[in-house]
C-alpha cells in the first residue's frame, strides 16, 4: 500500500517534473501530502518555480488519481518504491539526480543487497563473452547480486549467466515495465522477473528514447558497489556508464582487450587513463570490494573425458584455436574431437565462441 | 473412311491412352480438330500437313475430322503429330495393312516429315506397358530413353516415310535393343572432397548427414567454401539403384530435362535454385503442372544457398515434401503428385553483412538486422533440419598446402556401409533412413545406456534441448553409432550428435 506521501512522489513522476524541482517545490510544503491539500497549495509560492503548476495541482482528484495509480499498478503486477519509501536503497540516495520513483517486478529486497553492475557492447566477441561469462560466474557465485541492462549480448549474457548458475541478478530497463525492450529479451526479462528483480525509473507507457539509455546507465552504475567493463566500443554507452561509476565515487574495474580489436577500443582506453581499473581476475574485484569468496570446491561431475583430454587443454592454453587447426595439431579424428570438444565444454572446460572457435575457459 | 491410331498421353507422372480418330469424307474440304486439344496440339494441323506433303504423299482434299479420344481430358503437347498422320494416311489408303493397329505410336513432325523427340516417352511408355501395351513407334532421338523398359518391342522411326514403309511392311525395322544398366557413371565430373581444403567438420558433419539422409544447413562467413562443400555431395551419395535411376529419369523426361543421348540419369540430381526463384518453380506446376525443383532434385540434393534470402512463402511450401517425401500440385488440369525425396542442404550467411562472428572482420550490422535475418526461418522448417553446422574460413596455410585431403570415394565407402546397415535395420517398413525414423522405431533402436543418460541430463541441463530437439538429436546419434559399426549408441555417439546443434544461432 502506498501511502499519501509516496502517492506524492509518484504525482510528480506522472506529471514529469524533474528531481530538482521536486525538491524546490517541497521547500513550500511541510509534508509531501500537502500537496493534494488545497488550502495549503493555495498558500505556498509556487509561482517563482512554475506558473501553471498550482492550477494543476488544485485540479487534483486526490481520491482518484490514488485509484488510477493502484489500478495501474496492479494491472501489471508492479510495485512502486519512491525515494522516501522505506525499501528504497540508500545507495541511489547520494547520486546526483536519483530517481524519484523505482518501478519494479520481483524480488525488491536485492536493491539492498551487496551487487556488481557488469556492462559491456552489444555485440561482443568471442572473447569479451568468454571473459563475461566467467566473471559474471565467479562473481555471482561468491553471493554478489549481478546489475545489467537487459540490452543484447553482454547484458543477455550478464543475466543468462547468473540465472543459470542460481544467482540474483537485477535488469534496470530504459523504458517502462510494460514494453520490454529489446523484444527479444521479453522472455529472458520474465525468468529475471523470477529470479531478480526489473528495475525503471519510468512509469508504465513510457517507451525508451535514446536518452533514457544513457539515463538508466546511471542506476545501473549506481547499484553496483563497483562496476565491471568487460568490452567497449571507443564512444558507447558503456563508457558512459563508466563515467556514471566515477561520478558516482564507484570502484571501476576494466578488463584489457586486444589493442586492434575495434570492442576493447574504448576499455583500453580507459585502462590508460585510469590505470588502477585494470582487472585481469575476479578475485581482484572480490578482494577489492572485501567480498569473501565462498568456498566453491566443485562437486566433479562424472563423465568420464579420454586421455585426449590433456591434450587440447595444452592446446589450448597458448592461443584459441579453430577446429580445423586443433583437429590439425592434436591428430585426433574430427569425429572423436567434436564428441571430446562437447563434453569438454559441459564441464567448463572450453568454451566455443561463433565460427568454431575454441578457447580455454 | 474412318481409322484409329492408339497414342498415349500425360497426366503428372502417369500415362493414359488417347485414341486418334480421323473420318475423311465427303464434304467442303475442312480439317478440324476436337477432343479438347491445346494450342500445341491445335497446331499440329499446320505441321501434319506439311509433313505429309513433303514426304510425297497427297494430302486429301475432303472434310477431314479428328477426334481425340477421352473427349473430356485436355490434352497437351506435340506428342500426337505422328498417330494424326498415320491416322490420315490410313484413311484415305495410303496404309494399306491393319499393322498400324497394334502400336502405340508417339512423336512429334517436322514440316520436312522427319519425327522429333517428345518429353515424357519413359513414364508415358511405363504406364502403357502396365495397361498391357508391348508395341510401340517412337521417334529416333526417344530410343535411348524407351531401351531401358522392360518387355516391350520399341521402333524408333526418323521420319514419317519410314513410319509408312514400316506400316506397310516395306521396311524391316528391328526393335530397339534393350539397355542394361550399368550402375552409375558419372554423367558429370562433380567436385571431389580431396580438393576442399581444412573444414575437417563440416566433412563430418555432411558424411554424417548423407549417411543417415538427414538435412543440414550450414552457417559460414561468404568464401567459407559452403557452396563448395555442398557441390561434393553427390560424390558420396550411395548408387543409384535402377528402380531409383528409373524414378528420376521419369521426372527429368516429363520436365524436358533429360539428356536423350544416355537415355536415363544415371547419377544423383544434384539442384541448386537461385534464391529468386518462385514458390512454382520449386514445387511445381504452372499451366501443365509440370515438376519443380523439389521433384527434379528427387532421390539427390536440394541445395539452397543463402537460405535466408528465398522468400518466406516459398520456403515454408518446402515443409509437406520434407516431411512426407512427395509434393502434390494441384492445378485446373488435375491434381498430380510428384515424388519430393530430397536431402535439404542449405547455407547462409550468420548476418547480412556476413561477418558476423567471423574472427578478424568486422560485423556492421545491428543487433537487431541479425535477430531480423536469422528469423526469417521459421521454427517448423529449421525443424526438419537435423544437423546445423558452422563453417570456418579456411587458414592460409590449409588452401595453399599440397596435401590432397580423404578423397570422395573413401568416405562413400564408409556411406554405403552405414546405408547397409540401416537398410537392414528398417527392411520392409517403407523407411530406407534413420533421419525418416518414426516415434516408434526411436523407441526401439535409439536405447541409451547410462552413461549416455547420463550425458543427455547433462547436456539437457546446459543447453535447454527441447522434446523435439532430444528427438533430432536422438536420429543423429543413431547415425553416427551405425558409421562407427556399433550396434547401441554410446555416449560418445551422443556427445558429437550435440556437437552438430548450432545452439547459439538457433534455440533448438
Amino acid at each position: 500500500m502506498l501511502n499519501n506521501d509516496e502517492l506524492g512522489l509518484i504525482w510528480f513522476d506522472y506529471n514529469d517534473i524533474s528531481f530538482s524541482k521536486v525538491e524546490k517545490i517541497l521547500h513550500e510544503f511541510n509534508e509531501i501530502n500537502d500537496i493534494f491539500d488545497a488550502e495549503k497549495v493555495k498558500n505556498a509560492k509556487l509561482d517563482a518555480i512554475d506558473k501553471s503548476l498550482k492550477d494543476k495541482l488544485l485540479s487534483v482528484n486526490f481520491e482518484n488519481f490514488k485509484e488510477k495509480i493502484e489500478d495501474e499498478l496492479y494491472k501489471y503486477g508492479i510495485s512502486a518504491i519512491t525515494f522516501v519509501s522505506k525499501t528504497y536503497p540508500e545507495k541511489l540516495k547520494n547520486i546526483d539526480n536519483p530517481p524519484l520513483v523505482l518501478y519494479t517486478k520481483g524480488d525488491i529486497s536485492l536493491l539492498n543487497k551487496k551487487s556488481i553492475s557488469i556492462v559491456g557492447t552489444r555485440k561482443p566477441s568471442d572473447y569479451g563473452k568468454i571473459v563475461c561469462e566467467k566473471f559474471t560466474k565467479e562473481l555471482s557465485g561468491a553471493g554478489l547480486v549481478t546489475v545489467s541492462g537487459l540490452a543484447y549480448g553482454t547484458d543477455t549474457i550478464v543475466a543468462e549467466t547468473t540465472i543459470k548458475n542460481g544467482g540474483k541478478t537485477i535488469a534496470v530497463l530504459a523504458g517502462g515495465l510494460d514494453s520490454i525492450y529489446p523484444a527479444q529479451n521479453k522472455s529472458l526479462s520474465k525468468r529475471i522477473e523470477e529470479n531478480g528483480l526489473l528495475v525503471s525509473e519510468y512509469r508504465i507507457g513510457i517507451r525508451p528514447q535514446n536518452y533514457s539509455f544513457v539515463n538508466r546507465n546511471r542506476i545501473v552504475s549506481a547499484l553496483g558497489l563497483g562496476t565491471l567493463i568487460v568490452e567497449a566500443g571507443k564512444i558507447s554507452g558503456t563508457i558512459t556508464t563508466a563515467r556514471f561509476a566515477i561520478e558516482q565515487g564507484r570502484e571501476l574495474f576494466v578488463v584489457p582487450g586486444n589493442i586492434y580489436s575495434l570492442q576493447s577500443e574504448g576499455t583500453n582506453n580507459l585502462i590508460n587513463e585510469i590505470p588502477d581499473t585494470f582487472t585481469i581476475s575476479p578475485e581482484r574485484i572480490l578482494f577489492k570490494l572485501k567480498i569473501k569468496k565462498k568456498d566453491t570446491s566443485n562437486q566433479t561431475q562424472s563423465v568420464q573425458v579420454d586421455l585426449n583430454e590433456s591434450k587440447v587443454l595444452s592446446l589450448l592454453s597458448e592461443k584459441e584455436l579453430s577446429f580445423d587447426e586443433l583437429c590439425e595439431k592434436s591428430q585426433i579424428k574430427p569425429s572423436v574431437l567434436s564428441a571430446l570438444l562437447i563434453k569438454m565444454e559441459m564441464l567448463d572446460l572450453v568454451k566455443k565462441g561463433d565460427s568454431n572457435t575454441y578457447f580455454k575457459y | 473412311m474412318f481409322s484409329k491410331i492408339s497414342c498415349f498421353g500425360l497426366l503428372g507422372l502417369n500415362g493414359f491412352k488417347i485414341d486418334v480418330e480421323v473420318d475423311t469424307g465427303l464434304g467442303l474440304p475442312s480439317y478440324d480438330i476436337v477432343g479438347l486439344p491445346d494450342t500445341a496440339v491445335k497446331e499440329s494441323k499446320e505441321r501434319v500437313r506439311s509433313a505429309i506433303k513433303n514426304s510425297g504423299y497427297k494430302f486429301p482434299s475432303n472434310k477431314i475430322t479428328i477426334n481425340l479420344a477421352p473427349a473430356n481430358v485436355k490434352k497437351a503437347g506435340a506428342n500426337f503429330d505422328l498417330p494424326i498422320a498415320v491416322a490420315i494416311l490410313a484413311s484415305n489408303g495410303i496404309i494399306e495393312s491393319n499393322k498400324h493397329n497394334n502400336f502405340i505410336i508417339i512423336g512429334e513432325l517436322g514440316l520436312d516429315g522427319g519425327v522429333r523427340s517428345v518429353m515424357g516417352i519413359l513414364p508415358a511408355l511405363i504406364s502403357a506397358r502396365k495397361l498391357g501395351y508391348t508395341n510401340f513407334i517412337v521417334p529416333k532421338q526417344n530410343e535411348k530413353e524407351a531401351s531401358y523398359i522392360d518387355g516391350v518391342n520399341v521402333y524408333a522411326v526418323s521420319n514419317l516415310s519410314e513410319t509408312v514403309a514400316f506400316l506397310n511392311n516395306n521396311l524391316n525395322l528391328l526393335p530397339v535393343e534393350k539397355a542394361i544398366w550399368k550402375g552409375e557413371k558419372s554423367d558429370k565430373i562433380t567436385e571431389d572432397f580431396c580438393r576442399v581444403k581444412g573444414q575437417a567438420l563440416a566433412k563430418r558433419a555432411i558424411e554424417i548427414a548423407v549417411s543417415g539422409g538427414h538435412n543440414i544447413i550450414m552457417v559460414g562467413a561468404p568464401g567459407a567454401g559452403k557452396t563448395m562443400i555442398a557441390k561434393c555431395i553427390p560424390s558420396i551419395m550411395p548408387n543409384l539403384t535402377f528402380d531409383e535411376a528409373l524414378e528420376i529419369t521419369k521426372v527429368h523426361s516429363i520436365a524436358g530435362e533429360l539428356d536423350l543421348s544416355r537415355g536415363v540419369v544415371s547419377s544423383r540430381p544434384f539442384r541448386s535454385p537461385h534464391h529468386t526463384a518462385s514458390t512454382v518453380a520449386l514445387t511445381g506446376g504452372g499451366k501443365d503442372a509440370k515438376p519443380g525443383e523439389v521433384s527434379l532434385a528427387s532421390n539427390g540434393v536440394l541445395f539452397l544457398d543463402e537460405l535466408p534470402e528465398y522468400s518466406r512463402s516459398t520456403l515454408e511450401t518446402l515443409r509437406q515434401p520434407l516431411e512426407d517425401g512427395v509434393i502434390t500440385v494441384s492445378r485446373a488440369s488435375g491434381t498430380f503428385e510428384y515424388p519430393a525425396n530430397f536431402m535439404l542442404v542449405a547455407s547462409m550467411n550468420p548476418c547480412p553483412c556476413g561477418n558476423y562472428g567471423v574472427s578478424g572482420a568486422v560485423c556492421t550490422c545491428s543487433p537487431n538486422a541479425i535477430q531480423n535475418y536469422l528469423k526469417r526461418l521459421s521454427g517448423p522448417l529449421l525443424d526438419r533440419i537435423d544437423l546445423k553446422i558452422d563453417v570456418e574460413r579456411v587458414a592460409f596455410l590449409d588452401i595453399t598446402s599440397k596435401q590432397l585431403e580423404e578423397p570422395s570415394s573413401e568416405i562413400k565407402k564408409r556411406v554405403d556401409k552405414a546405408r547397409q546397415i540401416q537398410n537392414e535395420r528398417f527392411k520392409g517398413t517403407g523407411v530406407h533412413t534413420n533421419a525418416k525414423m518414426t516415434s516408434k522405431m526411436i523407441n526401439e533402436f535409439c536405447k541409451l545406456d547410462s552413461q549416455s543418460e547420463k550425458l543427455m541430463e547433462l547436456a539437457f541441463e546446459k543447453y535447454h534441448i527441447s522434446a523435439r530437439g532430444y528427438t533430432r538429436l536422438l536420429k543423429v546419434a543413431r547415425t553416427i553409432a551405425d558409421l562407427d559399426g556399433s550396434e547401441n549408441i554410446q555416449s560418445n555417439h551422443i556427445a558429437e550428435a550435440l556437437a552438430y546443434r548450432n545452439i547459439d544461432k538457433f534455440q533448438m
